[in-house]
């Protein structure tokens, strides 16, 4: 089956999750080949997962200060802080026949991809049930899954920098959390590329397309004008309180 | 009609994660939600989890809710990864004390 592979672009988090949800349609209809997409997130973002609370979860006035946006996505999992230039993002939208059918083993065979991809960096990776990779014991990259109408949606970060302060400043982590302690408790159990390898943002999206690309029938693609029609149409929907305040 | 009451109770599920329960109840269970970082398959099967456990008696026992929420997992094809029908019980329980 030959894949799309589209390079990594950057879009704010409401254009972001539509596209993941576009290609996720298109794909169930057998309409767009099985794709690989690798973002980021301009300006910065706290997603939340398809059932957390947003109030609960996340600061929206500080957001609204530092001009991050904050939206919900639809698959499950945590709040996630897409720092700008803190992260690279990747999506895998294909059939769902394509990958095992057992979801848990799923996120097993598609989190191998950033495995290899980070050991193309020279940092030995790995995969940690449910839906997390570790270096070293520590958390560098999360993802979680969705499935529609025979298709499967997984999205995932792999951190490169990290500033716990400003992440538990946008999260809604209670006061007494925010001490050094704290801080050190995170980044005690977090860890980012910069971490471990001088590599730059560029440098980590090669390592990631060359993990998830090796041995695959792809060629490098774009967005169909037809699917950015989709994207812009249900971005207004990742814009609303209906959908981000829903629970 | 009892008066009703608030509450809510959060629980991380031993090598899974976490769920809060914000409960109404009064004599009976009149609302339900639950949230947090796990995932359903479909992930539309919340609504009948939750669904599921409202009208039951506020003073229902944990296992008879565990039974509730399992059902509902079985008639409507839901995969849960990181919680399950004992843990939910659990939460709304919790809630309630």
């Amino acid at each position: 089956m030959r894949w799309r592979v589209i390079g990594l672009e950057e879009h704010d988090a409401f254009t972001n999750m539509a596209i993941d949800e576009a290609l996720l349609a298109r794909i169930a209809n057998r309409e767009s080949h099985p794709t690989i997409r690798f973002y980021t997130w301009k300006p910065g973002a706290v997603s939340i997962g398809r059932f957390q609370s947003m109030n609960d979860e996340v600061n929206a006035g500080r957001c609204r200060e530092l001009g991050v946006d904050y939206v919900r996505r639809i698959t499950g999992g945590g709040a996630v802080y897409h720092a700008y230039n803190g992260e690279v993002t990747y999506s895998l939208i294909a059939p769902e026949g394509l990958f095992s059918r057992g979801i848990r083993e799923s996120y097993r065979e598609i989190c191998s991809f950033v495995v290899k991809g980070l050991g193309n960096l020279g940092i030995s990776a790995e995969f940690a049930p449910i839906n997390d990779i570790l270096v070293d014991g520590k958390k560098i990259s999360g993802s979680a899954q969705t499935r529609r109408q025979g298709a499967l949606l997984q999205h995932g970060t792999i951190l490169y920098s990290l500033n716990v302060r400003e992440m538990f400043s946008l999260l809604n982590v209670s006061r007494d959390k925010i001490s050094d302690k704290q801080i050190k408790s995170v980044e005690d159990r977090v860890t980012c590329v910069k971490d471990h390898e001088e590599a730059t943002i560029k440098q980590l999206y090669e390592a990631l397309l060359k993990g998830f690309a090796d041995g695959l029938d792809y060629s490098m693609g774009k967005l169909t004008h037809q699917e950015l029609d989709d994207a812009m149409e249900l971005s207004g929907s990742y814009r609303s309180d209906e959908w981000n305040m829903m629970r | 009609m009892a008066r009703e009451k608030a509450g809510r109770a959060s629980l991380k599920v031993p090598g899974g994660k976490l769920v809060t329960a914000k409960i109404l109840y009064g004599g009976d269970i009149r609302r339900v939600t639950l949230t947090g970082d796990f995932f359903l398959h479909p992930e539309e099967g919340i609504s009948a989890i939750e669904s599921s456990i409202e009208g039951m008696a506020a003073g229902s026992d944990e296992i008879d809710i565990a039974i509730a929420v399992q059902a509902a997992i079985d008639e409507n094809g839901i995969q849960a990864i990181g919680i399950d029908a004992a843990s939910v019980a659990r939460a709304v329980k919790m809630a309630m004390r």
